[in-house]
């Protein structure tokens, strides 16, 4: 949660960046927008649902499966820049491996 | 609804043949994708494979690595399919980085209502709402087997458990 309106805004705004066009800047701001906005409040009463974060308004979408909660967002604003999140949870989903020759990140994400 | 068969691959990983597409069926393929129950997702996939499928580029998510690691992950939205039924779900993509297989996991068994049965050479994915009716009948069936197999207590079991009773008294 915010100390103050002004800086709720400057999130906001920030998240709002038109320059936001390649997914780090995506999946960066989705998990900011999501750990100072709705982390605290989702994790004490929808521990295990899926939140799909519309980085270009900062509103989150909850659902108890991650296509239902895309589904929402994708409804609600079609255009938005989506990061998915699974509440409670350090990753939305887990996966069995671990890094390759290449690395554990995409190199999108670099 | 079906029961689907599997194989073992070479290396001993169970193998399921799945269709996957994005905007529109045309664009379907088959693929011979790893049974993953590591992996808690629905599908992951290089994206060199999702690019002919028409998938629908949704967003980002995090990812959990086997050594707790996390990485960012772009996501998709497809639907895969097997025989007449089909499930849509969200597609991890590798960029990359990951494993070169197809993977479906633990959200595809879920969405599909399927329960994996490995034994010996069989890859079997049965119906979820008919294996719990075998496992209640079989509770059931053990319950009735236990109670006949274990004798009611008799006369001297009572007496001698109240002569205890009396006696902590």
């Amino acid at each position: 949660m915010f100390p103050n309106r002004a800086q709720e805004e400057a999130t906001v705004v920030a998240a709002m960046n038109p320059h936001l066009t390649n997914p780090k800047q995506v999946a960066e701001a989705g998990e900011r927008i999501y750990a100072e906005r709705y982390k605290d409040q989702f994790e004490r009463d929808q521990s295990g649902k899926f939140a799909v974060v519309d980085v270009t308004t900062g509103k989150a979408y909850l659902a108890d499966s991650a296509i239902d909660a895309f589904r929402q967002a994708a409804a609600d604003a079609s255009l938005g820049a989506f990061h998915l999140i699974k509440v409670g949870s350090p990753g939305a989903f887990r996966v069995g491996y671990s890094g390759s020759s290449n690395g554990t990140l995409d190199w999108v994400f670099r | 609804m079906a029961h689907w068969t599997g194989y073992f691959d070479s290396p001993g990983a169970p193998r399921l043949k799945i269709s996957i597409y994005g905007c529109a069926r045309q664009f379907s393929k088959e693929f011979d994708v790893v049974v993953d129950t590591g992996f808690s997702g629905f599908v992951s996939m290089p994206i060199i494979e999702a690019f002919p499928l028409g998938l629908i580029l949704c967003g980002t998510t995090t990812t959990i690595l086997a050594d707790g690691s996390q990485s960012f992950k772009l996501t998709a939205v497809g639907t895969a399919f097997i025989e007449k039924e089909e499930r849509a779900g969200i597609i991890l993509l590798n960029v990359g980085s990951g494993p070169s297989d197809v993977l479906v996991g633990m959200e595809f068994l879920k969405t599909f209502r399927k329960t994996l049965f490995v034994h010996d050479q069989v890859v079997a994915l049965l119906d979820t709402d008919e294996v719990n009716k075998w496992v209640s009948a079989a509770a059931l069936e053990a319950s009735k087997l236990l109670s006949t197999a274990i004798p009611e207590p008799g006369l001297h079991e009572i007496q001698a458990a109240s002569l205890v009773s009396e006696a902590k008294e």
